[in-house]
């Protein structure tokens, strides 16, 4: 049985247009695994 | 693929031909990358949208500049009615290859279209209100609102899952299951939506198991022996229901289908006909002749105060044109009577010029004595010259000669006198001698004459028992008056002459 109300709880507001600039900005921020292996082979070869 | 140092194009090798990068670990990730990327295109073909979005965001996670992943996942938010997150995703996609880059033409398709854009933001203004309401606990505003915004973005699964979870609250769990099937006919495979259709379908087969019950409870014969009524549900070949079916409860009712019914229910309803016409059309109809005549009385009421207005003018104008002819009438009437006046004397002068020819002095006299004018200050300015000149050259001779007339006259007719008449005759003949020119005769004498007259005819009549006695002794003292005045304004009159008559005057009210 569903609780209804921690369902409702669960649904988020979407993005409206106006926040697209700030949306974009966290977006790009964010390192991915490339950056990560890159990072790490930098250190690895630091230590050699 | 590209070496992530220096750029250049790698080989099969395990590191870089240019700048001797290794680059296993990293030709690992990014094959790694492009296989979610096709993973998710797998899944986008099938319209597992949510599975392909999760796939597609774990390729970028793994190589953030795999365009190709940023723009099917922008598709992907784009088909889910996500218009922002999409937008986003091709902004970067756009950032990171600006040449030759799909994401390019997708956004110049949507911004060279205003109103899609402005409907998508509107919609998504439009969800987050209703989920406000769904929050704040007003279900019937929520679901009012999101059936509007899924009108406008049928796309939206967000929308139709949260509607679908409304109308689960409410227990209406079959038309819950309307947008819990479109979205997963927009995303076939969204876990959410497969949780709310299992809830559903859970639902369902309580309430089925539930009428089973009933069924079978309504076979066995109630204790007490009465009938209890039970409805019969017919479901076609003891199949389980499913939640499209629609339970239709067998009362027994057999619509009659014979001709009579028929025909009486026509003529019922042309009676509902002509009486909702009657009850509804007329008053309306009423009402609107009742507001047109209306503006008419008013209409005319205005136009009637208007004529009445118009009415009070000219009633003051007729008055005043009334007063203005009563003035004229008057001033006619008398300028008529002025003339018949002049007329008059004009007629007198020439009497008085007919009889001056007949040396007949005393009637001359008399005439012109009469002239209304005479002895008047209007005398100078109301007659023309010629009357003027003829009047004075027969006034002076004339006057003369009718005073010793009439003194004369007087004094022979005093002897004879014995009666009131008699005496009236001679004061008049007195009286005249005042009137034209006296100083030519004995006036001491004619003014001792005219009061013993005065007195005499006083007692005549006193003698003959007169009912007018007073008014003789007033005509005397208003005779003997007038000679005194015309004494006092001649010049050269005789003191003792002036005084005798003033005298007489109190002898004359004392008689």
């Amino acid at each position: 049985m569903l609780n209804f109300d921690e369902e409702i709880k669960k649904f988020q507001p979407s993005l409206e247009v106006d926040d697209t600039e700030d949306a974009i900005y966290n977006t790009n921020s964010t390192t991915d695994v490339t950056d990560i292996v890159l990072e790490l082979l930098k250190e690895m070869k630091e230590n050699q | 693929m590209k070496c992530y140092r220096c750029g250049s194009t790698l080989s099969d090798n395990d590191f870089c031909k240019s700048c001797g990068a290794t680059v296993v670990v990293y030709r690992k990730v990014m094959r790694l990358s492009n296989t979610y990327y096709n993973m998710g295109l797998s899944k986008v073909e099938v319209r597992d949208l949510s599975g392909a979005a999760d796939l597609l965001r774990r390729s970028i996670k793994l190589n953030k500049r795999n365009v190709d992943a940023r723009n099917l996942l922008g598709l992907v938010y784009f088909e889910m009615g996500e218009a922002v997150q999409a937008f986003t995703e091709w902004i970067i996609s756009k950032n990171i290859q600006p040449e030759d880059n799909i994401a390019n033409k997708y956004m110049k398709r949507l911004q060279s279209n205003p109103t899609k854009l402005d409907t998508i933001n509107q919609t998504i203004k439009k969800f987050n209100i209703a989920l406000g309401y769904a929050k704040e606990h007003n279900d019937d505003l929520a679901i009012i609102q999101l059936k509007k915004v899924l009108n406008m973005n049928p796309n939206l699964i967000k929308g139709h899952q949260l509607l679908a979870l409304l109308y689960m609250k409410r227990g209406d769990y079959e038309r819950a299951r309307k947008p819990v099937m479109k979205s997963l006919k927009i995303d076939n495979n969204n876990v959410l939506s497969r949780k709310y259709l299992d809830e559903i379908d859970n639902h369902s087969d309580k309430k089925q198991q539930a009428s089973k019950d009933n069924k079978q409870q309504s076979k066995t014969a109630p204790a007490d022996g009465r009938k209890r009524f039970k409805p019969e549900i017919d479901t076609g070949a003891n199949e389980p229901l499913s939640g499209y079916d629609v339970i239709i409860p067998n009362n027994g009712y057999k619509e009659s289908n014979t001709g009579t019914l028929t025909i009486l229910n026509i003529i019922i309803g042309i009676v509902i006909g002509v009486a909702a016409t009657y009850f509804l059309l007329t008053p309306a109809r009423v009402n609107v002749l009742n507001s047109s005549h209306k503006s008419e009385v008013l209409n005319l009421n205005s136009q009637i105060a208007g004529l009445n207005s118009q009415i009070n003018d000219l009633k003051s104008q007729l008055d005043s044109a009334n007063t203005d002819k009563t003035n004229l009438q008057g001033q006619i009437d008398s300028a008529n009577g002025e003339k018949d006046v002049m007329i008059s004397d004009y007629e007198k002068l020439v009497s008085a010029v007919i009889a001056y020819q007949a040396k007949s002095y005393v009637e001359c006299a008399d005439q012109i004595s009469s002239i209304s004018a005479i002895n008047t200050p209007e005398y100078d300015t109301k007659y023309s010259e010629s009357f003027k000149n003829i009047c004075n050259s027969m006034k002076d001779d004339t006057y003369k000669q009718a005073a010793q007339a009439a003194y004369s006259e007087a004094r022979s007719l005093a002897g004879s006198a014995k009666s009131v008449d008699s005496w009236n005759t001679v004061v008049s003949k007195l009286e005249r001698c005042f009137v034209y020119d006296y100083k030519d005769i004995d006036y001491s004498d004619a003014i001792e004459r005219l009061k013993t007259a005065y007195m005499t005819r006083y007692q005549c009549a006193k003698d003959e028992n007169a009912e007018n006695l007073q008014s003789y002794k007033d005509q005397a003292v208003a005779g003997m008056q007038s000679v005194v005045d015309k004494l006092t304004a001649a010049e050269g009159i005789s003191a003792s002459a002036l005084k005798s008559a003033q005298d007489s005057i109190g002898e004359l009210q004392a008689m």
